[in-house]
């Protein structure tokens, strides 16, 4: 806590400290102009957008994002994970009350660059990295997983299946052009279309109190690593009102991608008070990591830098909605994913580099069969937003993901909840959401909000518990 | 699959193709992206100038208790806005999702 205390004095006295000549301005009491950098109170009613840390085009941006909640199941923050476990997971043991970080939305510090070409040519870029504002670790996924090899689930710390692997751009890295007519072409660590779209169509959009912001397998179409693709060309367009996106990643896992090629589609518009968008795509090669979770570990290696990896092929897509009337916003969404066997099933080398250069999967260690039978998954949901005042906001929100049964015969399912005898069983996962967020100013949320979290069938099947409930308060500061 | 997500791309195309023609019949001129230089540009070239949203533009919940859409053709477009509102044409910081 101390350690964010000193990042959020540092900033706010690193902006207050710019040179006000050369800063926007916001307007006076007596409709003089004066620097939003002037005094603390005027930075702090400033918005983002209208107060940016900007100079000559870069730009110097963040959340940093602290809680503290309960989790009726709950297991011990990672050293290298970015959040504890809002939803109910494999690993989630006793109840407790932890420091819960990036309840909101994960804490970030990044650059965005911006200088005009010509005409209405931009040059774009970006850098961010997102970080746990406890341990002011960057956010590293795999290494989560690794740190758990010796332990079984009841032993474990928070782990998270992620795109996210300690880069120092674990968010996004990329840089293109953009003209307000012909569009915008980047290239570079992207993310993905459906991950960047999905957040808008989230009722409860947050990570601890959303089903779809808790976990990215969903905007990855069953798998959560292949959300951002690290050399990908995006190109997107707004023609007569309607939104065009394409996305085509190229090279594989040497160059740090989750697959070995991923390929993406948008189309939407708004019409009215309606906004409507939808995304198609599919990955080849989609890699999935796991610990060995106290499992044999193969002798020769490093515990702590490899991990098991199933390789699927992954595709999809995406219908949502968002409707605004007066203070509300209703939200509906539907997101189909299918995951089966791999186009290559064969690596007699393990996969020395997928999305880490540090952590790496031994040969012998990677499955390539495990969707003989292709799993379907359907999720819904629905949802609102009513804004009670200018500055508060309330959510709710309900979320249900489906499977099908894809256990290959003559193998049978057994048994329910946790029980079940497989995780290829028919099963689900779904929750209840509810969220609070307050701006006292603008650069400030406070926020509340509880999301009861259900597993079921062969979704539960090897959980300790099937429901987690996790009540949480917490403040984001951004700038 | 593949299939699938060509069909679902088409069926959406098509659902879109009435707005599309409606949006083609001459309409007033739109002040194109006009939102967006003036945030990123409110710094190098207009220091004293007063920072006004344009209306409709911002985010809701700094503004107003009422949700606006965004006109046709106004908002952030380059894929650095941290509107999550934005996030369907890309967006940065964080969002969660």
């Amino acid at each position: 806590m101390k350690r964010l205390g000193l990042i959020l004095l540092t900033t706010v006295g690193l902006a207050s400290v710019a040179n006000a000549q050369s800063l926007p301005s916001v307007k006076g009491e007596a409709d003089q102009p004066k620097s939003c950098f002037s005094d603390f109170y005027t930075y702090m009613t400033s918005t983002i957008k209208d107060c940016p840390l900007s100079y000559a085009g870069v730009t110097l941006f963040g959340n940093i994002d602290g809680g503290y909640g309960y989790e009726s199941h709950a297991t011990p923050m990672g050293y290298s994970a970015d959040k504890v476990n809002y939803a109910i997971q494999r690993n989630s043991g006793r109840g407790a009350w932890q420091w819960s970080p990036n309840a909101s939305s994960t804490s970030t510090l990044g650059v965005t660059i911006e200088e005009k070409i010509v005409d209405k040519w931009l040059f774009i870029g970006v850098a961010e990295t997102g970080f746990n504002p406890y341990s002011l670790n960057l956010i590293n996924g795999p290494q989560s997983l690794a740190y758990n090899n010796f332990n079984k689930s009841a032993n474990q710390r928070t782990q998270f299946d992620s795109s996210r692997a300690g880069q120092w751009d674990n968010g996004q890295g990329f840089f293109g052009i953009s003209n307000a007519d012909y569009g915008t072409l980047t290239f570079g660590r992207t993310n993905t279309l459906a991950q960047s779209a999905i957040g808008k169509y989230d009722p409860v959009a947050s990570v601890a109190f959303s089903q779809l912001g808790f976990s990215a397998a969903y905007a990855g179409f069953g798998a959560g690593t292949t959300v951002r693709s690290n050399t990908a060309f995006t190109y997107r367009i707004v023609y007569q009102g309607v939104r065009f996106g394409a996305q085509a990643q190229v090279g594989g896992y040497e160059l740090g991608n989750a697959s070995t090629g991923q390929y993406q589609f948008l189309i939407g518009t708004d019409f009215g008070n309606l906004s409507l968008d939808a995304i198609g795509g599919w990955a080849n090669n989609a890699v999935s990591l796991a610990s060995y979770a106290g499992g044999a570990l193969p002798a020769g290696y490093d515990p702590y830098s490899i991990l098991r990896a199933t390789v699927h092929n992954n595709a999809g897509f995406a219908l949502m909605a968002e409707y605004k009337w007066d203070q509300f916003k209703f939200y509906a969404g539907y997101v189909f994913a299918q995951t089966s066997n791999p186009s290559n099933t064969n690596y007699p080398g393990g996969l020395p580099t997928v999305i880490s250069s540090e952590l790496f999967v031994p040969p012998g260690a990677v499955t390539s069969n495990a969707y003989n039978l292709p799993r379907d998954q359907n999720t819904v949901w629905t949802g609102l937003k009513y804004a009670a005042m200018k500055n508060l906001e309330l959510s709710a929100g309900v979320y249900w993901q489906s499977q099908n049964d894809y256990l290959q015969g003559p193998a049978v399912c057994t048994g329910s909840g946790i029980n079940t005898s497989s995780g290829k069983c028919s099963g689900g996962r779904y929750s209840y959401s509810f969220m609070v967020d307050w701006k006292p100013v603008p650069r400030i949320d406070v926020y509340a909000g509880v999301m009861v979290s259900n597993v079921y069938g062969g979704v539960a099947s090897g959980f300790q518990y099937s429901q987690n409930i996790d009540p949480t308060v917490g403040v984001r500061f951004r700038f | 699959m593949r299939t699938a997500i060509a069909l679902a791309i088409t069926l959406g195309a098509f659902a879109l193709s009435p707005v599309v023609a409606a949006s083609a019949e001459p309409v007033e001129p739109v002040p194109h992206h006009h939102h967006h230089h003036k945030h990123h540009h409110a710094v190098e070239h207009a220091p004293n100038r007063v920072a006004h949203p344009a209306p409709g533009v911002e985010a809701p919940a700094d503004v107003t208790p009422g949700f606006k859409p965004y006109p046709p053709g106004e908002g952030d477009t380059d894929g650095l806005s941290r509107d999550p509102d934005d996030c369907d044409k890309g967006c940065v910081g964080g969002n969660p999702g």
